[in-house]
Parts: C-alpha cells; sequence; structure tokens
C-alpha cells in the first residue's frame, strides 16, 4: 500500500504539493490527471524520492519511506518501475541492451538476463525490435521498450508520467492498455500520470485529480467490469 | 506484495530470482554476473574517453609531463649525492698532521679530536694508505707513487677524516682542530659543500614549483575531463539512478576512466624519464668523464612504482572529486 499523509513539497517559490493525502491499494490501479503544473510530476519525484518532502510522510507498506538513508535510495527504486513522457532510453543501446542493462545495473546474473528480456520484449509485442536503436523506432515502439525496461527487476509498482504525452492518440490507447495488462495480469500497482482527462474517462479507472498542489477529487473505478474504450483491447501491434 | 521492507539483502538477492512476470518463480543457481560487470566497465571507460579525446589527451600529457619533471629531478638529486660522497665533500675535514710526529703523537692528535663536540666519526689515514689512494685515484701515475713509495720518502703526513654532525657548528670545530698541537693543516671543503648545498636547495625549490604547478594544472584538467564525461553522460545517469542503480555502479566507469589516465601517463612518464635519462648520460659521460653516473636501472623500480601510484591515485582522487562536484545524490 502506497500512503501519502498530508504530503507538503515546496520548490523556492511555488508549492507543488499541498498537504496531499491519498492511498492506493497493492494492485490497484489509478490516474493522476490535472493540468500542466498541477504538481503531478512532483508526486512521482517525491516517491521515488528524486525529491525529499517538506513535511507529512510517505508510506510504502508502513514504511516510512523519508526515512531511509541515501544508501538505500537505489534498492527503493527497484520496487518502481518509471516510464516517461520522453521514454528515456539509452540512445546508444539497443532495444535488448536497454532492458539488459537495467537488469545488469541491479546485479542480476547473465542467464536470468538472456531468459528475461526476450519474453519482457515479446509481452510488449517489440521483440523483433531487439537489435534496433531507439531512434530507429516509433515513438509508441520507443514506449513498449521503455514499458518492457520499467519491468525488467519485477518491480512492486509501476508510475507513468505522461506515458502517452510524445505519441500519437492511436497507439496512446494501445500503451494504456498495456497499462492496464500489468496491472491485471502481473498484479502491479500502476499509478499513470497524465493531464489527457478524455482519455482517462473512457478508462472508468480510478482518477485522483489535482490542481494547484491539492487533490480536488478522487473519483473511484467504475463498479461493473472493465470498461474497455475502441481503440484497442490491449493485444494490438 | 508491497508490505516487504526495502533493505539491500532484499533486493539484491530479488535481482537473480524474481517472479517472472507471468507469475512463475524462477529459481537461478548463479550468484550476480560479476565478470560481465568490470567488462561494462571497463568499456564505459573506455567509451568516455573516446567521446572526449582532446581532453583526455590533455590530461594525459600533462600529467606526464609533471611525472617526467618528477622523475627527472629526483635521477638529478641522486646523481648529485653520489658524486659529492664519492668526491668526499659531504661533511668531510681531513686533518693533516706534522710530518716529524712520531705515531703516539699522532695517536694523540687524535685522541684529541675524538674529545671534540660535534665530531662523528674519526678515520685515521696513514702517510703509506694516503700514497695508496692516490695512486688508484690516478692511476695513469702509479708508476711515479710506486717509486716514491719505495725511494721512502712519501711527502704525504698522516691524516684523520673527520665527520661531523652539525654544519653550523664547522667553523667552530675547524678553529678548536687548529689549535690541536701537531695539527699542520686542516683541510674543509665546507665552502664547496655550502655551494653544491645551496645549488641544490636552490634546484629543488624551483623544481618544486614546476612540479606544484604542473602537478595543479593535471589535477585541474583531469577534473575537468571527467566533469565532460560526466556531463556528456547527465542523460544516461538519470536514467540509471531511477533504475535502482547503486551510486557506485554509476561512478566505477569515471573512476576507471581517472585510473587510466594517471596509470597511462605513469607508463608513459617512465619509457620518457628513461629516454631522457639514457641521452643525458651519453652527451654528458663524453664532456663530463670525471662524474660518476648513476644507470638508469638503479631507479627503474622507484620511478615505475611511484609514477603509477602517483599517477592513478591522482588520476582516481581527482576524478572522485569531480563526480561529487557533479553528480548529485
Ligand atoms: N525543480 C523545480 N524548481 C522549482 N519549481 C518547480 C520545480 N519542479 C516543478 N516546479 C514547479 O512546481 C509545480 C508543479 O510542477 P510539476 O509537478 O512538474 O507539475 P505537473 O507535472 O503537474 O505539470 C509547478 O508550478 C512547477 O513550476
Ligand atoms: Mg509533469
Amino acid at each position: 500500500m502506497i500512503e501519502f499523509q498530508n504530503v507538503r513539497k515546496e520548490y523556492s517559490d511555488t508549492v507543488a504539493l499541498n498537504e496531499i493525502s491519498f492511498t492506493i491499494a497493492d494492485g490497484e490501479f489509478v490516474f493522476i490527471v490535472g493540468k500542466s503544473g498541477a504538481g503531478k510530476t512532483t508526486v512521482t519525484k517525491v516517491l521515488l524520492l528524486e525529491e525529499k518532502i517538506d513535511s507529512g510522510k510517505i508510506l510504502i507498506g508502513g514504511d516510512d519511506i523519508s526515512a531511509y538513508p541515501d544508501r538505500l535510495i537505489p534498492y527503493h527504486r527497484r520496487r518502481i518501475g518509471m516510464v516517461f513522457q520522453n521514454f528515456r532510453l539509452f540512445p546508444d543501446k539497443t532495444v535488448y541492451e536497454n532492458v539488459a542493462f537495467a537488469m545488469r545495473a541491479v546485479g542480476a546474473a547473465s542467464a536470468d538476463i538472456k531468459t528475461r528480456v526476450p519474453m519482457l520484449l515479446r509481452m510488449m509485442s517489440v521483440e523483433d525490435r531487439a537489435t534496433h536503436y531507439p531512434i530507429e523506432l516509433s515513438g509508441g515502439e520507443q514506449q513498449r521498450v521503455a514499458l518492457a525496461r520499467a519491468l525488467a527487476n519485477n518491480p512492486d509498482i509501476i508510475v507513468a508520467d505522461e506515458p502517452t504525452g510524445n505519441i500519437d492518440p492511436q497507439m496512446s490507447y494501445t500503451i494504456m492498455n498495456l497499462l492496464l495488462r500489468i496491472n491485471r495480469l502481473l498484479g502491479k500497482t500502476v499509478i499513470v500520470v497524465t493531464h489527457e482527462k478524455a482519455m482517462v474517462d473512457s478508462f472508468g479507472q480510478r482518477v485522483i485529480t489535482i490542481d494547484g498542489g491539492s487533490i480536488v477529487s478522487d473519483t473511484p473505478a467504475a463498479a461493473a467490469g472493465d470498461t474497455t474504450p475502441e481503440g484497442g483491447d490491449g493485444s494490438e501491434q | 506484495m508491497n508490505s516487504e521492507p526495502v533493505t539491500e539483502k532484499k533486493v539484491e538477492n530479488g535481482a537473480g530470482n524474481t517472479p517472472a512476470p507471468d507469475g512463475t518463480e524462477k529459481k537461478s543457481r548463479r550468484r550476480p554476473g560479476r565478470g560481465s560487470g568490470i567488462f561494462y566497465f571497463i568499456s564505459e571507460a573506455f567509451k568516455g574517453m573516446r567521446h572526449h579525446s582532446v581532453m583526455t589527451a590533455a590530461s594525459v600529457i600533462v600529467l606526464t609531463s609533471c611525472l617526467v619533471l618528477l622523475g627527472a629531478f629526483l635521477m638529478l638529486l641522486r646523481n648529485i649525492n653520489v658524486n659529492l660522497e664519492k668526491l668526499g665533500l659531504l661533511n668531510e675535514i681531513a686533518v693533516f698532521t706534522d710530518g716529524s710526529l712520531t705515531p703516539e703523537e699522532v695517536g694523540a692528535v687524535g685522541e684529541s679530536i675524538k674529545k671534540l663536540d660535534n665530531v662523528d666519526t674519526v678515520k685515521y689515514v696513514s702517510k703509506d694508505s694516503g700514497l695508496e689512494s692516490m695512486k688508484e685515484q690516478y692511476p695513469d701515475y702509479s708508476d711515479l707513487f710506486e717509486s716514491i713509495k719505495n725511494n721512502g720518502d712519501n711527502p704525504l703526513s698522516d691524516s684523520f677524516i673527520i665527520t661531523y654532525r652539525d654544519n653550523s657548528g664547522v667553523y667552530e670545530l675547524e678553529s678548536e682542530l687548529h689549535k690541536i698541537p701537531g695539527v699542520v693543516k686542516v683541510n674543509n671543503r665546507l665552502d664547496y659543500a655550502v655551494k653544491v648545498g645551496n645549488f641544490k636547495n636552490g634546484m629543488s625549490f624551483v623544481f618544486a614549483w614546476f612540479f606544484v604547478l604542473l602537478f595543479t594544472v593535471s589535477v585541474f584538467i583531469i577534473f575537468n575531463t571527467i566533469r565532460l564525461a560526466v556531463e556528456g553522460r547527465r542523460n544516461e545517469i538519470d536514467i540509471m539512478r531511477y533504475i535502482g542503480a547503486t551510486n557506485s555502479f554509476i561512478i566505477t566507469p569515471f573512476i576507471i576512466e581517472g585510473s587510466l589516465i594517471g596509470g597511462v601517463s605513469g607508463i608513459l612518464a617512465f619509457f620518457a624519464d628513461m629516454g631522457l635519462y639514457r641521452l643525458a648520460v651519453s652527451k654528458l659521460s663524453a664532456e663530463l668523464d670525471i662524474l660518476e653516473y648513476l644507470p638508469f636501472r638503479s631507479f627503474a623500480a622507484l620511478l615505475i612504482i611511484g609514477f603509477l601510484a602517483v599517477g592513478i591515485l591522482s588520476g582516481v582522487l581527482t576524478s572522485l572529486f569531480s563526480i561529487r562536484k557533479n553528480l548529485k545524490n
């Protein structure tokens, strides 16, 4: 469980998060939406301990992450797979190497890398791109590689910050559906940050809306089953 | 699932046998791949050096010059000392006795010398052995010395070679030696020794400044080379941090880069000094053959070990410092 308790984060002249509180259960899928500058990225940064909060508490599984010494921060980050708007793939590494590197960087054995990377690429339908460099891929393909990399070390939580910001609308649905599948099939807690309110609504998932660093609404998932919007069922290429 | 606390161990072990996304747990009997890790670090370091090859070359050149200078200075000093020792100029005073003294009287002179403050050692040199050593020193005239010896009219007198403890008390010692009955001549090479000493000090001073200057410049250049390396990979470093790479994993390539710059400089400086030294000795020994020149191999071990130590240490420390300054958390 992820708990934000009265979390406050100030930058020099801005209050980015104004004492926000919310709880996300294990295995939950949550959209965090809001206008540009609302504080959405700040939520992801404090969760990854990329930024320190000024007051309040962030608990993961009851553990106060603000109390972690610097030494533990990398290990904390391994529990969270991060996906960004601009993909952030290593430009001079192939698709395969991008995913493999994430595993190597945390000391995974080569045997595990050899079996796991192809499986992840297959799961994201980019296995035929394994030897290509990021620049040779479309935005949608790059984001799927980024998803594979985020899953490389089998994190409990996936955080995607505007994952569809640089992707055409059609592919955006595919990416969202992949995130949904990661949640449903792999049981990951998935947090998707976006400003595309319209698309979010079509998924019928829980939506936390923030504005000016405060939560203005928290709408639970639609009660009746999964709403799968037109535009993809998640298995399309 | 999310309720387990974060520990280094959990994650280190976890990376090896994480459950596959389809839920099946796969066990790994292998330990995390260390071999591929080292290979990765070294290849990253080389990649970095290729990226900013001009700065890397500049670092190596300046650090090499710095070490060459250090080595040259060291070799010069050692040669000067050897020659001073050979010429007996180091803390030595020769005291000559009256030729008419009996052996007992000469012995008494020796006793009086020993009693003086500031006298360290006293060596008796009989007039015969004095002649002998002159014969050795000037082999071209050995026949002459031989005939002098055989005629029994050795012009030399018995003497004492004194070493002293304290340079500043030498003139006092000299006058006290003169006061001893039977002493006819006190040969103090102090003026000469002082001159050479001053020369050595002056030279050390100039060399030290050059060294400090060059060393500062090379530290500065290595610092900036590593800074450029870090900056050129800022984006990749950020990604690595998000992936959960530890700081040591992230900085190791840069440290290796620094140590390679230092190590290569050390090796280059060694061979440069070897070439320079041999050239200098071959030129000088043709012109100034009365001096003794130490063979290069008497410095080789000291130089290579010293250069590698100074080079690698300064490379590594400067890289570390640069990374600390240029890489947040
Ligand atoms: N590093 C920073 N320094 C100063 N202000 C910042 C910094 N990062 C974000 N902000 C400010 O904090 C507020 C929230 O930013 P952010 O969380 O990035 O918004 P969002 O992701 O919702 O667009 C904005 O007003 C932004 O200008
Ligand atoms: Mg943002």
